[in-house]
């Protein structure tokens, strides 16, 4: 049901650029009861912060079924995962645009993002990447969530990336993955990481 | 292979790179002149051993066409003296593989397939970087296949990158902007064309079956149902690179074999067919156990011009070099002589010219010929006398066809693995003399 929903969500986004007036209006054109809609979700955003994760989840059970993915490093699972991503991606293109092609002010997109976020992080967690902190528990947590919220600002530009990429079959997309999860990948082996993390959300609160 | 820890990452990262480097070279001239004005010592080995390592520290740091030009450039012995060659020598073996997920995305991408559900078994780290892309190694029903796989992206790199690296190219050759954009264009050309997997594919076939009655030498068959664009399947071969080769201390008879070989494969491209096989660094011809040189990658073809072979190539012959009226002509019309020149200039850059042909051109005077270093050395003495030259060295106008830039760069390739092999083969001008000669009436 779920995935019927979203499916006819994005096929009216699509058409009409636009939310449906009420989740009423939306639930008469796909012929069910507007209770089975909040079964799901709470509201048109909830629903909209769905999307990129679904396609997420999607993505991530695909790459694990591949054979040679269990015996890749932490590093190669997670490139993996985003490459099939950004290829998932593709089936939505038309209304990843409408919705993210104006990124003159991210924080907009923040919610619709969330649930991205959310299984992105316990993606991360289930990786285990060798943990490089300084030995006293509560910091290392920070660090690690530093580690997260940097790989997914690294996530987060290859999306806007390839939204704005014209290139053939977006291969400049996969160049940019390639590249920047290395850089990202050497910060996190350097441990300069939570340097840079902090001083970006520094940056961040202090500059308007 | 070694995973580098760093990629530069956008343009401007990788354009400080490259700045930085012209600032070094800059550096090491001046603590030459220093040097030579306290101590008189004007022993230049020093100076190019600095720059070649500042050069190569850079380049090697990039992938994709700035690799390409550090081959190129470390292919062309003419111009560049020895300590550079050595350097850029490495640089043909090693570039920063593509991770392995990226690796299998470019080939679903391309293919449609993933590799798993084409091949039986592929490696997902690479066997060699090849300069614009890296080959695995898959196997099928027992068969191995070389799978080349290029880098996403890597066409539109191309012009930025050699925009960045033309700083430095003028900055070793002394030449400006304009004079370098003919020789520039048919790089670039050339480096496009590399990134057409299905041409590469044609090419290799169609030298292949011209080719295949030449003793000696195999080439890969390839697999057009299993290639694309950007992704090229062909047969493994297996077989040494010259520097293992020889490390294994073949017999003089049997490297007289492969050099024979290789020869005469470079004879009959470049004489029958008029193309020729334009990237001849060692990592593209294999020794086999067979005894046979196995030639692989066709992403670089040089067509030569009929024009361009009528004029350049009789200079090689004994009979037109004592007509110098013929020579004055054929000067002209490679472009090394232009109508305006003054008649200082027209002498000196002929007798220059007529020296280095009639050295290059010792091979086809003997009926067998030795390469060795020293005939290498002389070679290179000629070069950098010729450099000395102030009109060579900071032409007015940019001298020389384009159409030279890959012949040279190939045949200066094919001489130096000459020389590594130590080769005493047999050289007699074919066919190809007499036709030539009947072109300018000298027959």
């Amino acid at each position: 049901m779920k995935a019927k929903i979203i499916e006819n969500y994005i096929l009216h986004y699509n058409r009409s650029g636009k939310m449906p007036v009420s989740v009423f209006a939306f639930c008469e054109t796909m012929e069910m009861n507007e209770s089975d809609f909040y079964n799901e979700f709470a509201d048109f955003n909830s629903l909209e912060s769905q999307i990129l994760s679904q396609i997420w989840t999607d993505s991530l059970h695909k790459v694990q079924a591949l054979e040679y993915y269990a015996e890749c490093s932490s590093n190669e699972k997670l490139l993996s995962t985003v490459y099939a991503f950004v290829e998932n991606l593709k089936n939505y293109r038309s209304y990843l645009l409408l919705k993210y092609k104006d990124w003159s002010n991210p924080l907009e997109h923040l919610s619709s993002m969330k649930g991205l976020k959310k299984s992105f992080f316990s993606y991360l967690e289930s990786l285990e990447f060798e943990n490089k902190g300084i030995g006293v528990q509560q910091v290392d947590n920070l660090l690690e969530k530093g580690m997260y919220h940097a790989l997914f600002t690294n996530l987060s530009f290859v999306f806007h990336f390839w939204l704005k990429d014209t290139s053939q079959g977006f291969e400049k997309t996969d160049a940019c993955i390639e590249k920047s999860f290395a850089l990202s990948f050497q910060l996190i082996a350097n441990n300069s990481l939570s340097t840079a993390f902090d001083f970006g959300k520094f940056l961040f609160s202090n500059i308007k | 292979m070694k995973t580098q820890d760093k990629i530069p990452s956008s343009k401007f990262e990788r354009a400080v790179k490259l700045v930085g480097t012209g600032a070094k070279i800059g550096g090491n001239y001046l603590k030459y002149y220093a040097k030579k004005s306290i101590t008189g010592n004007s022993d230049k080995t020093d100076l190019h051993e600095s720059n070649a390592e500042d050069i190569y520290d850079s380049l090697s740091n990039l992938k994709g066409s700035a690799l390409k030009v550090a081959q190129m450039l470390s292919m062309d012995k003419n111009i560049l003296p020895r300590a550079y060659t050595e350097k850029f020598a490495l640089s043909q073996y090693s570039a920063p593989p593509m991770s392995p997920p990226l690796v299998i995305k470019a080939f679903t991408n391309a293919i449609g397939k993933s590799p798993y559900d084409v091949f039986d078994e592929f490696q997902a780290k690479s066997l060699a970087a090849a300069s614009i892309g890296q080959v695995h190694l898959a196997k099928k029903d027992g068969h191995q296949y070389a799978v080349k796989i290029q880098y996403p992206g890597v066409s539109d790199s191309i012009k930025s990158d050699l925009k960045m690296v033309k700083p430095i190219a003028n900055a070793m050759f002394g030449l400006s902007e304009k004079e370098m954009k003919k020789y520039f264009q048919e790089v670039e050309d050339k480096l496009i064309e590399e990134t057409n997997y299905h041409l590469e594919l044609t090419r290799g076939a169609e030298i292949a079956d011209s080719c295949a009655h030449i003793e000696n030498v195999v080439f890969p068959k390839y697999y057009k149902e299993l290639s694309a664009e950007k992704v090229l399947v062909m047969d493994y071969l297996e077989g040494l690179h010259l520097k293992e080769y020889l490390q294994t201390n073949p017999t003089q008879e049997e490297k007289n074999k492969f050099a024979q070989a290789l020869w005469d494969f470079y004879e009959f491209q470049l004489h029958t067919l008029k193309s020729i096989h334009a990237d001849p660094h060692p990592g593209n011809f294999l020794f086999t156990a067979e005894g046979k040189v196995g030639v692989i990658d066709f992403g670089c073809i040089k067509e030569v011009p009929p024009d361009f072979y009528y004029s350049y190539f009789p200079l090689l012959l004994t009979e037109v070099q004592e007509n110098p009226e013929l020579i004055a002509k054929l000067m002209k019309e490679i472009e090394i002589i232009f109508p305006g020149d003054n008649q200082e200039i027209v002498d000196e850059l002929t007798d220059a010219f007529v020296k280095m042909t009639n050295l290059l051109s010792t091979p086809f005077k003997t009926d067998k010929f030795h390469f060795t270093y020293e005939y290498l050395d002389e070679i290179y003495a000629i070069g950098d006398e010729i450099y000395q030259i102030p009109e060579v060295r900071k032409p007015t106008q940019p001298r020389g066809s384009k159409h030279a830039l890959y012949v040279n760069r190939t045949y200066f390739g094919i001489y130096s693995i000459m020389a590594d092999l130590n080769a005493e083969i047999h050289i007699k001008p074919g066919h190809w003399k007499n036709e030539l000669l009947k072109h300018h009436k000298l027959l």
